[in-house]
């Protein structure tokens, strides 16, 4: 589970919303727009909320091992279907595994999940977007058209034909949950590179013979990042969502690897003797999806009041 | 204006041909045999020879897909491996079940959404307003399967009120018929509602600080009358846009709300498609899904142009 950690960190230091906020404090003057922007959320009450209770899941998954009080694993028979209680704070499961401490480790498995998957499909979208709308004609025209395409599946139903042809599997997921989202993000980068491209400060850099590929990543891209960011917010909720549907209909993580979503289609069964089976995980799953989209609002309201 | 339409349609056209390509692309991305994926390593030789010669993967690829391609367009999706049935006569037994459950959660989205979305703009920034936002809010992150999990619980385990689950057509019985189906096309319509109540306020609000709703106000026309036949006429049309975005979300959200409460649509004909590897019924499946999305969206896009004539069909 150590590689766990370790990419779960490093896809959350790759990610630009995650350093924007960790660049607030931050003294160079570079950031100062960044630390404007984190001033003006902590003023939205609710936003700043769901950044905290992203924090805290953040943490969780990070470290599960060493929080959890049970090993999510470990069946106990005699202790199955228990109710709330204070050795086993959500209850326990039908093979009296420890629901609590199965939630703690969900959570570790769909943050990690969502965040690798929005990396990579931010990654791509964004070099697509760039592309696109800088170099337009043709090359803009293919590559729009192809997100057309994939945007016309609806985002569940694609994940599930990838996972048809690829097999359930930790990769076969993220890259399911990816390209699903790939499209997003390359209409919303080439919009902004649309909008800034005929900018003076462009023009001139074009003139003094700057290579393209420094004008996009110096100049183009840093006026693009905010709603990139945004994007991101909102993106990683949906793939929470999509990675809890797909593991509910039992398409995702594999048991006896706990997931948010596999909890959940456990307690199908058992709705009338143990709700508690159903409510927790669900529960969880809604509050982080929530929290998500709290500071995605915020964010927006924040960098990009015209995106509303 | 037409000009406008044949680029629209073309543009539509071209997105289904796209996705029906990797459709059937998907048969030929599977790692290592197809045959072998879909049979499992222990099948006979003569069954791998004849779903291989079914699914015609011993020709060559491009005569596969031209021949794939005649009888897609004459509506013919192939038969399903498992069950040897016409997929597109599977798909027309299931959509009777998926239509009336998408139709029920709009129809609920909406009677929830108008007034809410309403009420919440003309109390701006009252705790009504704050209510209605934060409800809005937390519908939007409810997760489908999730809450009809809940009212499972709730409606149908404790209460009684509502079957758990089970179909009884619509069309043979209308009221057992939509009893079965009130549970589902809540869980099914709850984000829709969400989305639509905060379009609705936000469209509402910037209407309401236009120039000629001053100018009522003006020469003193009563609120309500303001409110209805100047301002929510032109609130509700960017309201109407995000219908066809929606119905992609309805159809993604019925294939899982479909398996909770054992309903007999296109989204449980789908997922059971991926867990038996029927790439034949699958294709099937993703082909009718996108057409509808795209066809859905399509509509919505010459509603919108009909019902504001200020844009330009460029």
């Amino acid at each position: 589970m150590g590689s766990c950690v370790s990419s779960t960190e490093a896809a959350t230091t790759n990610n630009p919303g995650a350093s924007a906020f960790g660049s607030a404090s931050l003294e160079a003057p570079r950031f100062s727009r960044a630390r404007a922007a984190f001033r003006r959320l902590r003023r939205n009450r609710l936003a700043t909320a769901g950044l905290f209770v992203l924090l805290a899941a953040v943490f969780v998954a990070i470290f599960a091992p060493v929080i959890a009080p049970f090993n999510p694993r470990a069946i106990s028979v005699m202790n199955a279907l228990n109710g709330p209680n204070s050795t086993n704070l959500m209850g326990t499961d039908n093979l009296g595994r420890d629901l609590f401490s199965r939630v703690l480790y969900g959570i570790r498995m769909s943050i990690m999940i969502a965040v690798i998957s929005i990396g990579v499909a931010s990654l791509i979208g964004v070099v697509l977007g760039l592309i696109s709308g800088f170099f337009g004609g043709r090359t803009d025209e293919i590559i729009m058209r192809g997100m057309d395409i994939l945007y016309a599946f609806p985002d569940l139903l694609l994940a599930l034909a990838l996972i048809a042809t690829f097999g359930t599997g930790l990769t076969g997921l993220i890259v399911a949950i990816a390209i699903g989202r790939v499209p997003g993000f390359a209409r919303i980068t080439r919009a902004t590179v649309l909008s800034v491209r005929e900018n003076e400060y462009v023009e001139a850099a074009r003139t003094i013979g700057m290579r393209d590929s420094r004008i996009i990543l110096r100049h183009i891209l840093p006026n693009g990042i905010a709603p990139i960011i945004v994007m991101m917010s909102i993106s990683l909720a949906l793939a929470i969502l999509v990675e809890a549907s797909l593991s509910f209909l039992g398409l995702g993580i594999q048991p006896p690897t706990p997931s948010l979503g596999g909890l959940l289609k456990e307690a199908l069964g058992f709705m009338e003797t143990a709700p508690w089976m159903a409510i927790f995980p669900g529960l969880t799953i809604a509050l982080i999806i929530f929290s998500l989209n709290l500071l995605g609002d915020g964010l927006r309201d924040v960098l990009d009041p015209n995106l509303k | 204006m037409i000009a406008y339409l044949i680029r629209r349609l073309l543009h539509s056209i071209v997105v289904v041909a796209g996705v029906a390509t990797i459709a059937f692309a998907l048969l030929h991305f599977i790692p290592g045999d197809p045959v072998d994926a879909i049979l499992g390593v222990e099948s006979t030789p003569a069954a791998r020879e004849a779903l291989r010669h079914d699914l015609g993967l011993d020709r060559p690829l491009l005569t596969q897909y031209v021949a794939w391609w005649g009888e897609v367009l004459r509506g013919d999706l192939g038969e399903s491996v498992m069950t040897g049935q016409s997929v597109s006569q599977l798909i027309r037994q299931r959509l009777p079940t998926t239509i009336p459950l998408a139709v029920l959660s709009m129809s609920i989205a909406l009677a929830i959404a108008v007034p809410a979305g309403i009420l919440s703009a003309i109390k701006r920034n009252t705790w009504v307003d704050g209510l209605v936002s934060m409800i809005a809010f937390a519908g939007l992150s409810l997760p489908g399967f999730w809450l009809g999990a809940l009212l499972i619980l709730g409606f149908s385990v404790h209460w009684r009120i509502f079957p758990p689950g089970g179909y009884v057509s619509v069309f043979q019985d209308p009221i057992d018929g939509l009893r079965h189906l009130v549970l589902p096309a809540i869980a099914l319509g709850t984000t829709f509602a969400a989305v639509l109540t905060r379009m609705i306020r936000s469209s509402l609000l910037e209407v309401l600080g236009k120039d000629y709703i001053r100018t009522a106000r003006a020469k003193g026309q009563v609120e309500r009358r303001i409110l209805i036949r100047h301002a929510l006429r032109n609130a509700l049309i960017p309201a109407v846009t995000i219908i066809g975005v929606q119905a992609g979300f309805l159809l993604s959200g019925a294939l899982v709300i479909e398996q909770i409460f054992s309903l007999p649509g296109i989204g449980r004909l789908t997922v059971q498609a991926v867990f038996d590897r029927d790439f034949p019924l699958l294709q099937g499946c993703i082909i009718v899904i996108a057409l509808i999305f795209v066809v859905a969206n399509l509509i919505t896009d010459l509603i919108y142009v009909y019902l504001d004539p200020r844009i330009s069909y460029q």
